[in-house]
């Protein structure tokens, strides 16, 4: 091997090192845990061809959007993308079926997610369970960090609006159930 | 807005998800597969790439690009003693693909091959084989469980296809299209296992990257 192509190799392997388990979460978010490793390795594979290329400040968001075309490429279709959608959405059940009401939380506020229209979606997954700041997420978006800025507003506003309409439906028929995040003993409704 | 955000944050569906462990024999497997694939600086000039929108069996291909070997001729079809079709093709010369597929028949192929169009004027979903689903684990048993597969060597990606690792009534469908980009001239692959032949197949949204 070339002196360079090693060192090349080291500096990929470092990069490898640093996201594989974030990107390997970003795909489980969005096709589940079983076809997540795919998508991460369409997304290695890319990034090992045009390794030259990739952005050294914003490497993450640079893997972040490749993942999201290999998915699309992937998927080839909204059918095929529904499907694996709503398994990861019911993923979680499976692994805290031991807490009821923490599991019909979780299914609420993810199926208030799905209503949302894509673009809404992808923002506050990017966002909220991601973890990319603004910058980020513009780029991974391919738009302005304003319009990120106003995307990323009218996302959570109108996510909010739903949530709170089906939480009073919910009060109405039922006792409501907040999640795990609010302390034993605190209010349903501060 | 904090508490529903406070919320959506908790519904998580990876929240409760290990995390994966670059050191973990997969994922150096994994590493190790994106190494044996040519970095694009290496690329020959003058040679045509074939990418592979692909099932699993050509996981490492799905989304990444292939030299694909240049026969003189518009194809070739190679049986082998085992049974196996070796199969290349210059898709802008297979002006038909009639010849080819009479041609994989009488070698026993059971494949198609099928020139795709655009989505939009190809709304009908595969009646793919769900044993053989596009996206799966990229484990080795796995991988040597599909019927087709890629093989990097010298002179480009020789495309094996192995009939007899299809059920009864199976069908490979293999569907291609041609892409001028920037990268120059590009042979999108589609290998689909079909319980029902198709009459059209759909070109794959392209990576944009």
């Amino acid at each position: 091997m070339e002196p360079d192509d090693a060192a090349t190799r080291r500096r990929f392997e470092a990069l490898f090192e640093a996201h594989y388990a974030e990107l390997t979460r970003f795909a489980a978010r969005r096709v589940g845990a079983d076809a997540a490793g795919d998508i991460v390795a369409g997304t290695f594979l890319i990034a090992w061809r045009r390794f030259g290329e990739l952005p050294a400040d914003h490497t993450r968001a640079w893997l972040y959007s490749t993942a999201r075309q290999v998915i699309t490429n992937e998927l080839r279709g909204r059918t095929r993308w529904e499907r694996l959608t709503a398994k990861a959405a019911t993923a979680g059940e499976i692994h805290v079926a031991d807490h009821a009401s923490l599991v019909d939380e979780q299914v609420r506020v993810r199926a208030v997610l799905a209503e949302l229209s894509p673009a809404d979606q992808e923002v506050l997954r990017l966002i909220e369970w991601d973890g990319l700041d603004v910058a980020e997420a513009a780029l991974v978006l391919r738009c302005t960090r304003t319009a990120l800025k106003v995307r990323l507003h009218r996302a959570r506003r109108r996510f909010a609006q739903r949530l709170l309409a089906t939480d009073d439906r919910c009060t109405s028929t039922a006792r409501h159930t907040r999640p795990s995040i609010v302390p034993e003993g605190a209010s349903a409704h501060e | 807005m904090n508490d529903t955000m406070d919320r959506l944050r908790a519904a998580d569906p990876t929240r409760r998800m290990t995390d994966a462990d670059p050191g973990d024999p997969p994922a150096r497997a994994l590493l190790a597969r994106v190494f044996a694939v040519p970095q694009e600086s290496s690329r020959r000039p003058g040679r045509r790439r074939l990418v592979a929108a692909a099932a699993g069996a050509t996981v490492a291909a799905a989304a990444t690009a292939f030299f694909v070997t240049e026969p003189a001729a518009a194809y070739t079809v190679d049986r082998h003693a085992d049974g196996s079709v070796g199969v290349s093709f210059r898709a802008a010369r297979l002006k038909d693909t009639r010849q080819l597929n009479a041609e994989l028949a009488r070698a026993g192929a059971r494949t198609v091959v099928i020139r795709m169009v655009p989505a939009d004027r190809c709304t009908t979903p595969l009646d793919m084989d769900p044993a053989f689903p596009f996206l799966t684990t990229a484990t080795p048993a796995e991988l040597d469980r599909y019927p087709v597969s890629y093989q990097l060597r010298d002179d480009g990606v020789v495309i094996t296809i192995r009939p007899d690792k299809m059920p009864d009534g199976d069908t490979l469908a293999f569907g291609y299209s041609i892409r001028n980009d920037r990268d120059g001239r590009t042979t999108i692959a589609v290998p689909a296992v079909v319980r029902t032949l198709p009459t059209c197949m759909a070109i794959p949204n392209p990576p944009r990257r």
